[in-house]
């Protein structure tokens, strides 16, 4: 791939704050993120995720490692041209409307009236703020102000769009409405790196994931590749083994575990899955149910940051 | 352009919602108010004269302390003024003069009058003199160059005053002058003429309201404009667009200044018109208040915004924006006056001097203001003379160059400090 492909390139990339204890943000971190990709970054509190995104737009400057955004380099403000932000815990000046702020927003990154007469009425209208808009931001509720943080960072139709926890701080209910919006928007091929904690949610939406452990990027691929975990079954069962059933399952398997009715078995070839089920049925336990070699992204997430911890 | 016009408005709106316009508006709609509330009169020469006849008995005296008056009892009888015709026999040099008669209470009146005004200025009594001569001095000392006043040779409480007035504007309380809507009446000697009234209502907007407590209240209103734009969470939705950051806050400088240029404009053109409407006069160089005043309020601006980049609060912000006002004013002050400190040792004067040399001096500024539209409107250092207390001479470029170079280093400092944060 060659870097003009590239939407986020990021490269040895380490930062160190300034300040008595200078926290190491960020410990050589390598990323790449394609044109039109849906990439999300997982990790846990202070793992470096926001710091990430702040170097990548400058606001942020990086202790050495190198950044660019679509071939360009981080530091140059041409880079930022393209490129939409929603930050975590964002807060538009209380003196703004949503109107004005989308006019604001819109005007810095040097769109024309005739853009902005179109585009602006059409993204309050997709983030269902049509009505809401000529109020002041201090009477939004956090829901409106974060749908409000993704209009604006969508006002000059960014082709890269990185989104701080979009929907942090927002009810069930709400978090659903930003999803849709972020579905649609996906289908416009444009390449977005999305900040979360919510697993499920970017199970849902992303491409490819990457988790930040302590500054270093633990790891990464596409949700296929990393829940994919050869030898990890779970068996539905008429029943719950019993010990003894275990202990004849034993010598065929690493690991055998029950959990009321399902049974969990870790086996080394696929082959010993099929001698594992004749000595089932070999003492009448009737199988419901076989799914296995996925983890939910959950337990991905869960073992890389134990191993992180323990190495 | 689209940046500039957009952060621009943005202040606008900012200041809207502070209630920043309100104020300054309200500001504004005062001092026009008060220029429509004033009103100029110009007296009749008749008028006049049965004014001053009337007065003989009302004593002042003006020192450099303030002035001083008294009244002794006294009610002529005034009869109506009229021309002097051939047949009053008059001198021939009062022709085209006034004449006007009055009756007194007693045969020595004037003589009693003359008596209360020698121990009013506590003159000796050998000073007493022809009580027609003193009427005839004591309206001189209002203004008029001929005169004569004689008694009536047929009735002894009965005089007659003529006189001929060559200059209208030497005559005291030639223009009445009144404030408020009338509620305040002046017959102030110091405004000789029409322009100089409107000058000095002009010097005192300029000073008072523009220089004081116009800097005052923008100083207070703008000190959030930086802040505000570096509040946590605010400032990333900026930095995340596609401008310098030394673009951004340069351009927030500037709208911090729009705004208080509106304003002054606002002021300065109102009050103008205001004053043109009631008085007539129209001399247009009274308005370069409004770019004397703006440039006053970019100089001290600049380390408001250092102050706001450093600690990101509005109240400390504001409060160094006016130290830095008040300081520098006292030093810039003090140093001419006391002609750089020349009485005290070296070392004092040579700090004074570095200290004088760094500090804004937006006071000489306000001094360059003032003294123009005074030597355009009366004529010369004289004309400065007599309307300000001080007339000192500022090496200009010095001052200038000095301001300049203070405004700048603080917006540098600004910048190179913003430009290298994490934020
Ligand atoms: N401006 C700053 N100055 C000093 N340290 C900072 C600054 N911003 C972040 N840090 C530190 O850097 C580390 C990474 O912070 P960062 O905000 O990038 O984490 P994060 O992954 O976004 O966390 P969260 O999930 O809570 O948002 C933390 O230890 C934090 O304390
Ligand atoms: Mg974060």
């Amino acid at each position: 791939m060659g870097s003009a492909e590239l939407a986020i390139e990021v490269r040895g990339l380490d930062k160190r704050y300034r300040g008595k204890r200078g926290v190491h943000a960020l410990r050589g971190v390598d990323l790449r993120v394609a044109r039109g990709e849906i990439y999300g970054l997982l990790g846990r509190n202070g793992a470096g995720k926001t710091t990430l995104v702040k170097v990548l737009l400058d606001i942020v400057r990086a202790s050495s490692g190198s950044a660019a955004l679509l071939g360009l380099d981080s530091h140059s403000v041409e880079a930022r041209r393209r490129v939409g932000y929603l930050p975590e815990d964002h807060r538009f000046p209380d003196y703004q409307t949503g109107l004005t702020a989308m006019e604001f927003y819109a005007r810095l990154s040097d769109v024309s009236r005739a853009e902005r007469q179109r585009r602006i009425p059409a993204l309050l209208e997709l983030v269902g703020l049509r009505d809401a808009a000529p109020r002041k931001v201090r009477g939004y509720s956090k829901g409106m102000k974060q749908r409000l943080g993704l209009a604006q960072a969508l006002v000059h139709d960014p082709a890269v769009l990185f989104l701080d926890e979009p929907t942090d701080g927002v009810d069930p209910v709400g978090r659903a409405e930003i999803r849709d919006v972020l579905m649609r928007v996906r289908g416009e091929g444009r390449t977005i790196f999305l900040n979360s904690h919510l697993l499920s949610e970017v199970e849902q939406i992303c491409d490819r994931v990457g988790i930040l452990e302590a500054g270093r990027l633990a790891r990464e691929g596409t949700i296929e590749e990393l829940t994919r975990v050869s030898g990890a079954w779970k068996l539905e069962l008429d029943r719950e083994a019993d010990a003894a059933m275990q202990d004849l399952l034993r010598p065929h398997a690493v690991r055998v575990a029950t959990h009321g009715r399902d049974l969990h078995l870790e086996l080394e070839e696929e082959a010993a899955l099929d001698r594992c089920i004749d000595l089932l049925r070999a003492q009448r336990y009737g199988l419901r149910g076989l799914s296995g070699g996925r983890a939910s992204l959950e337990q991905v997430f869960l073992a890389t940051v134990e191993e992180e911890v323990r190495s | 352009m689209n940046v500039l016009g957009a952060i621009l408005k943005d202040s606008f709106h900012e200041a809207r919602d502070r209630r920043a316009l309100f104020v300054l508006g309200g500001m504004a709609c005062l001092a026009i108010a008060f220029c429509l509330g004033l009103s100029f009169r110009e007296r009749e020469e008749s008028e006049l004269l049965a004014h001053h006849v009337s007065r003989l008995g009302t004593f002042e005296t003006y020192s450099s302390g303030g002035s001083s008056s008294s009244s002794v009892g006294f009610a002529p009888l005034l009869e109506a003024t009229r021309r002097i015709v051939p047949e009053d026999g008059f001198d021939p040099a009062l022709t085209g003069g006034w004449v006007v008669g009055f009756r007194v209470a007693g045969e020595d009146e004037l003589g009693r009058l003359q008596k209360a005004w020698l121990e009013f200025r506590k003159r000796k009594a050998e000073d007493q003199m022809d009580p027609l001569r003193w009427v005839e001095q004591q309206l001189r000392l209002e203004g008029w160059q001929k005169l004569a006043v004689r008694r009536d040779p047929a009735d002894a409480f009965r005089y007659e005053v003529g006189a001929l007035c060559t200059r209208k504007e030497r005559l005291s309380g030639a223009y009445s002058t009144s404030m408020f809507f009338g509620l305040l009446e002046s017959d102030d000697v110091i405004n000789r003429s029409r322009e100089e009234f409107v000058l000095t209502v002009q010097l005192g907007l300029a000073g008072g309201l523009l220089g004081a407590i116009g800097i005052f209240v923008a100083l207070l209103t703008s000190a959030g404009f930086v802040p505000s734009l570096l509040t946590k969470g605010t400032l990333d939705l900026a930095l995340a667009r596609p401008i310098g950051r030394t673009r951004l806050l340069l351009y927030k400088y500037l709208g911090g200044l729009w705004f208080i240029a509106i304003t002054s404009a606002i002021v300065v053109g109102g009050t103008w018109a205001a004053l043109a409407l009631r008085t007539g006069v129209t001399d247009l160089r009274y308005l370069v208040m409004a770019p004397i005043s703006i440039a006053i309020f970019a100089v001290l601006y600049a380390p408001l915004v250092l102050v706001g980049v450093i600690t990101r609060s509005a109240n400390v912000a504001g409060l160094a924006g006016l130290g830095v006002w008040w300081t520098s004013s006292m030093i810039v002050t003090f140093y001419d006056f006391s002609s750089g400190f020349a009485e005290y040792s070296a070392g004092v004067r040579g700090t004074m001097k570095v200290l004088y040399t760094v500090v804004p001096k937006t006071s000489h500024i306000a001094d360059l203001g003032q003294r123009w539209l005074i030597e355009a409107r009366l004529g010369g250092p004289d004309g400065v003379g007599r309307m300000l207390d001080d007339v000192q001479q500022f090496d200009w470029a010095f001052s200038l160059g000095t301001t300049v170079a203070f405004t700048v280093a603080c917006l540098a400092l600004a910048c190179w400090r913003f430009r290298r944060t994490d934020y």
